[in-house]
């Protein structure tokens, strides 16, 4: 009678994970079969001319948060430089760092003492100094002040800003020469859009030169080589997908433009938040549709910043339960969006995937391979079948995956050996059966010393880049 | 739902996925080659052409006949365009003569590409613009269909189609485009306009006169698009400026265009007028005072330097801030603000002593 019970308590369990699977698979196809579409759709429309062929400049500060980052603050400066871009300013904020990251700055670029007063729409820390130069093509800043975190240094270069958009970027990233004029396309296609998000490239063993990429090759680091295959995924699935009805959740960190006004307006980046990324973008989407504000937030696929991604087990794990600790506070912040018509699709589709299939799903699915394990030790599980399932279901999850990857590269006009094509394809395999499970495990984890790590920058190890 | 079919529906997509993989792959491959190989083909054609203008002969129908089912097609239209570039690099003159002589192969198929996918009518018209084909034509019914392409949806349609329309060099096909573009329920970024009329290689004073004549017949925000090119093309209006510039009556975005105008092209009788927005704020926006103050730069004087000093201290932020930078742009010295640095208002102390001190910095970046 109670192995009856058990067995129909597994069965249950057993529906759930089907109903979970189903729904997560089906997402994941339509998302990636949309993505390489609309990848598809914007090559063709390259080739028929659909693009401006003169330039349109709109001015555009870009803001560079920093914190102890004097290894690469001078190259992405430097880089930031080479832009093919006429109207913008740079403005690096140095968070208070410990290292000597304005120090390197102000030597490298002859910058000189300001007492620049400055606007403070958005409430931050305290400047200690600000530096300038004016022998550069375009005006560069430096804002030395207390430390606050990333989301306080983000606001602090909004109230320096001089131009109506701005553009968040790490201080590890390089943009590519051509991703400002890419990344304003569709303010210029359209009406009342309040952000664009760009794509994130990982930058590991790739050769850049003046922000042109002079040799692509997949990373020789097998983890950061996952990620890239993880990072196609990501941005090709969700984000295309979330962008055809304006309900993407997030621009990532490392690069996003956003209409100066309208932030101010919701109140800045978030201090209390570990994702200020994520819950910019969520604030934006409550506060335009509370206030009933015609906005659109967009996704530029051809916009390419590129980015250092960990290359230690340790550093991933500490990005990743960051990432997911920002996740959650968002979720939370934002919990009343949950399903509410007054949202729309951003409520209904967009919230709801992201608590069901990104911050419940390493519990899900931790869940889930105890439950395997409970099932096969009181010998309620067809073992040879569950593997099967596991091998299809895997597959299945991989050719998606490479799919995603081979769209990117083949729009965007990069070429890669067969023998990088072998790479991927074994290594996607090793993403979805492997990683996967270690960094749900780790994001599982992420809640632990939460309080401590609340306004950490979260350091991972730093290289110079090939620039 | 049994398990079992799962399984193969997930199988079948793993295939499916694989396929669309491998054609996508080919297709392109396929595509690329394809586009080499037919404007290598063109070239030749279009070279014997080029040949047969230099003997002084003329084009043949048949030919005509060719090049618009080539044209006609997607990859007909992308291989012309690779083709005829090369073609116009070695013989600019001729290649110039041979699209005279085809000119009726466009017109016809400018009323072909009307009916396309709102994909493919973008490419017709960038070929009109980047090769001026339209130079030498006023064909009424081709002008109408040209601007029946400015109502598409689709944006590179229309910004393709208002440059080629700019080649005609006619002052009145501009400001029926406009019209045209304005009355669109699409959204036409304003600086679309504005910067693109630069590409307008006509008589600018014929534009402006025509442009002006039929001006209240636009929209607020066309107006001022106009406006701004005008400042950007440096065309000179002062006298219709100065008209928008004193009618309070007028939409302030316009009038905002006037400031600007006359911030650029400095007038003696617009000076006043300047001098009063930038002082009085009366039932004004700030932004009047804001403007008018950053347009006070161009107006040295005893007026503006005791303006601008008031306006170092006013309570808005911007309003101070155009002030210091007027102030610095019209070369004032620590000596001249002296009541500035010594007087009781920190903010005005400290938002000019950057902007002067950010002008030696420069000076000095300069010398050395």
């Amino acid at each position: 009678m109670e192995m009856e019970l058990i067995k129909q308590i597994f069965d249950i369990i057993g529906v759930l994970f089907i109903i979970y699977l189903i729904g997560y698979s089906t997402f994941l196809f339509l998302s990636v079969v949309i993505g390489a579409t609309t990848l598809y759709k914007r090559k063709m429309q390259d080739r028929m001319m659909n693009k401006f062929t003169e330039n349109y400049f709109v001015p555009i500060t870009i803001v560079t948060p920093a914190y102890n980052e004097e290894v690469t603050v001078v190259q992405t400066v430097k880089s930031l430089l080479t832009l093919d871009y006429k109207l913008y300013e740079i403005i690096v904020v140095d968070d208070g760092s410990k290292d000597s990251t304005s120090q390197q700055l102000i030597d490298a670029y002859n910058m000189h003492p300001v007492r620049r007063p400055l606007h403070r729409s958005i409430d931050c820390q305290p400047v200690e100094f600000i530096y300038e130069s004016h022998e550069q093509k375009v005006p560069l800043t430096l804002i030395r002040k207390k430390n606050g975190g990333k989301a306080d240094a983000l606001n602090m270069g909004i109230n320096a800003a001089q131009y109506p958009y701005f553009i968040c970027m790490d201080a590890d990233s390089v943009l590519q020469y051509d991703s400002l004029k890419k990344l304003v396309v569709p303010v210029l296609e359209e009406e009342n859009v309040v952000a664009v998000g760009g794509t994130v490239r990982p930058s590991n063993d790739v050769e850049l030169s003046d922000g042109k990429v002079v040799k692509y090759r997949l990373p020789k680091n097998i983890l950061a080589c996952m990620q890239l295959l993880e990072y196609d995924r990501s941005f090709l699935a969700s984000r295309i997908l979330f962008d055809r009805f304006n309900g993407s959740l997030i621009i990532s960190g490392a690069f996003g433009m956003f209409k100066k006004e309208t932030v101010i307006a919701a109140g800045g980046y978030d201090h209390g938040t570990m994702g200020e990324d994520m819950e910019l973008v969520v604030k934006l989407h409550s506060y335009c549709l509370t206030n009933k504000i015609p906005y659109s937030i967009k996704y530029a696929t051809d916009a390419v910043c590129w980015t250092q991604v960990p290359e230690k087990l340790g550093d991933l794990k500490k990005q990743r339960k960051r990432w997911h600790l920002g996740l959650f506070q968002t979720m939370w912040k934002h919990k009343k969006m949950m399903a509410n018509p007054k949202y729309g699709a951003v409520g209904f589709i967009s919230y709801m995937y992201f608590l069901l299939y990104e911050l419940l799903s390493p519990f899900i699915e931790v869940f889930g391979v105890f439950t395997m394990i409970a099932a096969y030790c009181i010998d309620i599980l067809n073992l040879p079948f569950m593997l099967l399932f596991m091998l299809i279901y895997a597959s299945y999850n991989s050719i998606l995956t490479l799919t995603a990857f081979f769209s990117r590269i083949q729009t965007i006009d990069l070429t890669v050996k067969p023998k990088a094509c072998l790479k991927a394809i074994m290594l996607c395999f090793f993403e979805v059966t492997t990683l996967r499970f270690i960094m749900a495990f780790v994001r599982l984890t992420a809640f632990k010393g939460y309080k401590k790590k609340k306004l950490d920058w979260g350091r991972i190890e730093r290289k110079k880049m090939n620039i | 739902m049994k398990i079992e079919i799962m399984i193969y529906a997930y199988i079948a997509i793993c295939v499916s996925m694989i396929l669309y993989n491998i054609i996508y792959i080919f297709i392109l491959k396929h595509r690329e080659r394809a586009l080499v190989s037919n404007s290598k083909k063109l070239k030749t054609i279009l070279n014997e052409q080029i040949d047969i203008l230099k003997k002084g002969e003329e084009i043949s129908e048949k030919h005509k006949k060719f090049l618009c089912r080539e044209l006609d097609k997607t990859s007909g239209i992308t291989a012309f365009d690779k083709a005829l570039e090369e073609v116009f690099e070695k013989e600019p003159e001729f290649t110039e003569k041979y699209l005279v002589y085809t000119f009726s192969v466009f017109e016809t198929l400018t009323h072909r590409y009307i009916s396309k996918d709102t994909l493919k009518i973008a490419y017709f018209p960038y070929i009109l613009y980047k090769y001026n084909i339209l130079k030498h034509y006023e064909s009424e019914r081709l002008i109408n269909t040209l601007l029946d392409l400015l109502r598409s949806v689709n944006v590179y349609c229309r910004e393709n189609t208002l440059k080629a329309l700019y080649g005609m060099q006619n002052p009145d096909v501009v400001r029926r485009a406009l019209k045209v573009i304005d009355t669109n329920l699409s959204f036409h970024h304003p600086k679309l306009i504005s910067d693109g009329l630069m590409f307008y290689k006509g008589d600018k004073e014929e534009l402006k006169k025509t442009l002006l004549t039929f001006f209240k017949g636009y929209s607020m925000q066309m107006r001022v698009n106009i406006l701004n090119y005008f400042r950007f093309a440096g065309i000179r209006s002062d006298s219709e400026m100065l008209e928008i510039l004193k009618n309070e009556k007028e939409n302030s975005e316009i009038r905002f265009s006037a400031i600007r105008y006359f911030e650029k092209f400095p007038s003696k009788d617009a000076e006043p007028v300047i001098c009063n927005l930038a002082e009085n704020l009366e039932n004004r926006t700030w932004e009047y005072q804001a403007i008018a103050t950053s347009a006070l730069k161009s107006y040295p004087g005893d007026m503006t330097f005791r303006i601008l000093v008031k306006n170092l201290s006013s309570s808005n932020w911007h309003i101070r801030q155009n002030s210091a930078i007027s102030c610095e742009k019209l070369g004032y010295t620590y000596q001249d603000l002296i009541n500035v640095f010594d007087g009781n208002d920190r903010y005005a102390r400290e938002i000019m002593r950057y902007r002067l001190d950010r002008r030696n910095a420069q000076e000095e970046a300069v010398r050395t």
